[in-house]
């Protein structure tokens, strides 16, 4: 079921309305059932596989709990993430690897004979696997306890709002909150409907709407040269923030109506200055679930490597590249993040000498605008990688970025005049807001004003979405990961 | 939690009253063609029912129902042109309208080459369609299966969304407000002197991409969404066949005229739909006894390209002389099956 259908406007509300009405003790029922029925809505059998890794992460962490040397402990932490990561194996990435040793074999003129997997990618896997693998991971390390309530960790693992794409939660952070009491709270409600609406606009109005330009011109690159490609990759950049983003704001929109609060996900992550504080900014979860369990675990144990942290970096930024795809594409991505931030690490002292020379320091705004600009620049370069269909279409992009500058009408895109108003005027709008969220809490900022400019804002908001969104029902970009 | 239901309910209606005004201004200025079809179903069910007690006969199906003109066949009648309206339909209206039209004998109904593989709940490209029926039609009761599509039928009384929620983004209506004419939606009905018709290409390019080509398209969607769609509309075309006789009304089933060009451009990309409506046709005369007349391929239509509005569809010219015809056709048959080529 997605976000961003007629299902799910039915859904939410119904199950809301339930939950408050549902005595505490039994919530966490409702919550499951509608969690697996949300998840089931797309393929039955997928509540199979996510009903296995909750079967097997449960006893692992109680096992893991109940035992008192470190070599079992450590026997039933590798079943879980070999359980975890076996899954994922199998269904993502094992007909890539095939492929790759099918391309390798058939290059040496050998026969290689072993089948394609005829298997659909089971939405959500990479997060709820990794989500499930934290917990485990915490429970070795000591530091929580594994979870006695089977009901309570299968709603951990399966949560609706956040199940299929984010964010990926902490079992620190979200279990103990499936205990607490909510009540209905006006305040809370409203800014997780706020939230929720936000994110219906950034993914409706702006990322649905620009992904008809930049599927154009993506799916058949080799009919553009110049500007068209150009103006896609600047569209990509938009279309991916607020594709992702809405459904983060969603999901956390969501969960926050029912009292749940779940981890920030994005964070103005455009207005970095830097790669690394863009990854500060930037699908906050994942980046702080590899830093947790495998950039700072390769730093600890790897002792040949512990000199050279550039190797751990660059392994977590190839290890990020291919959690998101099995395809070369998105590995070039990742490795391209790992050397644009070993890179500035490295230039610190270069860069800092280069500013002293050109006396940025006196004009603060415009070198920070500077470092935004660029780096916003090394952002969307690598989604060039990210979003082209193969390696040869992304080199074909890059090498004709800038062949055949000569201006277009409607930039080459096949957007029309008033889409392309309707989607500029939307990203300036949502600049701006943002501009403000980084001095002060917008929604927070909205419910201080008179009742008619609230309710004005609210109204405005709905019709912009209603008038100006495209309701063909696209599927969110990263739930194919 | 009270003051939050109340507000609720305070902005909803707001939203409402909003949501209205915005509708008559995009109608008025830039109707859309789901709108303008909306309105066609309605007008043609307000004056249907305020004739009830006059109507001898109705001619209800899809747009190809347009072909029948009551003042040539010499019946008081009623035709209700509906686009793109299938047999699922069509029973559900006869359900609905027939009790309350207690003077009708005859009915009249037009069997197009994709008539068994047609169902609008099947697809969400048209499936607006369905919704419009709930919406134009005063009845609390809907198709088996259809409990969705009869809400949002309904909820659009309340709320225009089609109106609201348009294709073009109110590209249309903005046009209009800065006094341009930006691409507009057509929807007309065939007035009876409006002889128009295409020029050859146009016509062909008709045929191939805009209906041809659609078809092909939401044929697809419908039978990965219902793949026992010919089965369905068979059995449903059954019971309504059924239903009219138990009422003492004759039923007569025709196949309109098609231009040479458009037949083998359909058989070209759908022969196995235009081999399973020939054939359920012929079985249905067999088991159900039906008066069928299959003129598709009347040598009098053909090859005339000037009784055509567009690749498939008669024109006012078009519609006179099929209707003259027709009524000859149908004097001459007993009421009971014939097949003419």
């Amino acid at each position: 079921m997605l976000f961003n259908s007629l299902d799910f406007l039915v859904f939410f509300p119904v199950v809301v309305c339930i939950y408050f009405a549902t005595p505490h003790r039994f919530r966490w029922v409702l919550l499951l059932a509608a969690s697996y029925y949300f998840y089931m809505s797309w393929k039955a059998e997928y509540g199979l596989l996510l009903l296995l890794t909750t079967f097997i992460d449960y006893y692992a962490a109680i096992l893991i709990g109940r035992s008192t040397t470190k070599v079992k402990r450590f026997q039933y932490l590798a079943l879980s993430l070999g359980s975890n990561l076996g899954l994922l194996f199998v269904f993502k990435y094992f007909n890539f690897f095939n492929d790759s040793v099918r391309a390798t074999f058939n290059y040496f003129n050998v026969f290689y004979g072993v089948p394609a997997f005829q298997v659909l990618l089971p939405v959500g896997i990479s997060f709820y696997t990794f989500q499930s693998m934290s917990y485990t991971i915490d429970v070795y390390r000591g530091q929580i306890r594994p979870e006695k309530h089977f009901g309570i960790f299968a709603l951990y693992v399966s949560f609706f709002p956040q199940l299929v794409a984010g964010p990926i939660e902490r079992s620190g952070h979200l279990l103990p909150q499936f205990y607490q009491r909510y009540h209905f709270d006006y305040d809370r409600v409203v800014s997780g409907l706020k939230l929720m609406a936000w994110g219906f606009f950034k993914k409706l109005v702006i990322a649905d709407r620009v992904a008809v330009a930049v599927n154009n011109v993506y799916n058949n690159p080799t009919d553009h040269t110049g500007i068209p490609l150009l103006m896609a990759s600047y569209l990509f950049a938009f279309q991916i923030y607020c594709d992702f983003s809405g459904y983060s704001d969603i999901a956390v929109g969501s969960a926050r109506v029912m009292g749940f609060d779940l981890m920030q996900n994005f964070r103005q992550p455009y207005f970095s200055k830097s790669i690394g504080e863009f990854w500060t900014r930037w699908h906050i979860s994942l980046s702080t679930w590899f830093r947790d369990y495998l950039y700072t675990p390769l730093l600890q144990s790897n002792w040949l490597f512990k000199r050279h942290w550039y190797y751990n970096l660059l392994v977590v930024f190839l290890v990020s590249g291919f959690w998101h795809g099995a395809n070369w594409t998105f590995v070039i991505w990742g490795a391209l993040h790992g050397f644009y931030l070993v890179f500035s690490i490295w230039t610190v002292r270069l860069r800092a000498s280069a500013s002293d020379l050109f006396q940025l320091s006196r004009f603060p705004r415009l070198h920070e605008a500077m470092k935004m600009v660029v780096t916003f620049h090394l952002v969307t370069f690598a989604w060039i990688f990210f979003r082209a269909n193969s390696v040869s279409d992304a080199f074909y992009i890059v090498s004709h970025l800038f062949v055949g500058l000569e201006p277009r009408l409607g930039f080459g895109v096949d957007l029309g005049l008033f889409e392309f108003l309707i989607a500029g005027l939307a990203i300036l709008c949502m600049e701006l807001v943002q501009l403000k969220q980084t001095q002060t809490s917008v929604g927070q900022f909205i419910a201080r004003q008179p009742f008619w400019i609230r309710w004005a804002t609210y109204y405005a908001l709905l019709f912009v979405i209603l008038l100006f969104g495209k309701f063909d029902t696209r599927e969110f970009i990263y739930f194919q990961f | 939690m009270k003051k939050f239901l109340l507000k609720t309910v305070i902005f909803l209606l707001g939203r409402v009253i909003l949501s209205h005004g915005l509708a008559a201004i995009a109608d008025r200025l830039s109707p859309n063609h789901n709108t303008m079809a909306l309105w066609n179903d309605q007008k043609h069910m307000r004056e249907m029912l305020s004739r009830s007690s006059e109507i001898e006969a109705l001619a209800i199906g899809n747009s190809h129902m347009g072909c029948l003109q009551f003042e040539r066949l010499g019946y008081r009648g009623h035709r209700f042109a509906r686009s793109a309206g299938d047999l699922f339909e069509i029973r559900y209206h006869l359900e609905q309208l027939i009790p309350r039209m207690k003077a009708v004998q005859t009915v009249f109904f037009s069997i197009s080459y994709g008539s068994f593989h047609e169902d609008n709940a099947a697809s969400d490209e048209v499936n607006i369609r369905r919704a419009d029926v709930y919406t134009s039609l005063p009845s609390w009761q809907f198709i088996d299966g259809d409990f969705g599509n009869f809400v949002r039928g309904k909820t659009r009384l309340l709320i225009p969304f089609t109106s609201l929620l348009r294709k073009d983004n109110w590209q249309g209506v903005f046009y209009a407000l800065l006094g341009k004419t930006g691409k507009t939606e057509q929807f007309v009905e065939i007035a009876q002197d409006d002889c128009s018709y295409m020029e050859t290409e146009e016509w062909i390019d008709h045929a191939k991409t805009n209906r041809v080509a659609k078809l092909v398209r939401l044929q697809k969607q419908m039978l990965a969404s219902r793949p026992d769609l010919v089965n369905n509309t068979y059995n449903t075309l059954v019971s309504t066949i059924r239903f009219l006789r138990q009422r003492g009304i004759r039923t007569v089933f025709f196949t309109p005229p098609y231009p040479k060009m458009y037949t083998d451009c359909f058989r070209s990309c759908l022969p196995e739909t235009l081999a399973t409506m020939k054939s359920r046709m012929r079985r249905l005369q067999q088991t159900e006894n039906i008066e069928y007349y299959d003129l598709s391929q009347d040598d009098e239509f053909v090859t005339e390209r000037r009784l055509f509005k567009d690749s498939d569809h008669l024109n006012g010219c078009g519609a006179r002389i099929f209707s003259m015809r027709f009524k000859r056709l149908i004097a001459e048959t007993e009421p009971t099956m014939s097949v003419h080529k």
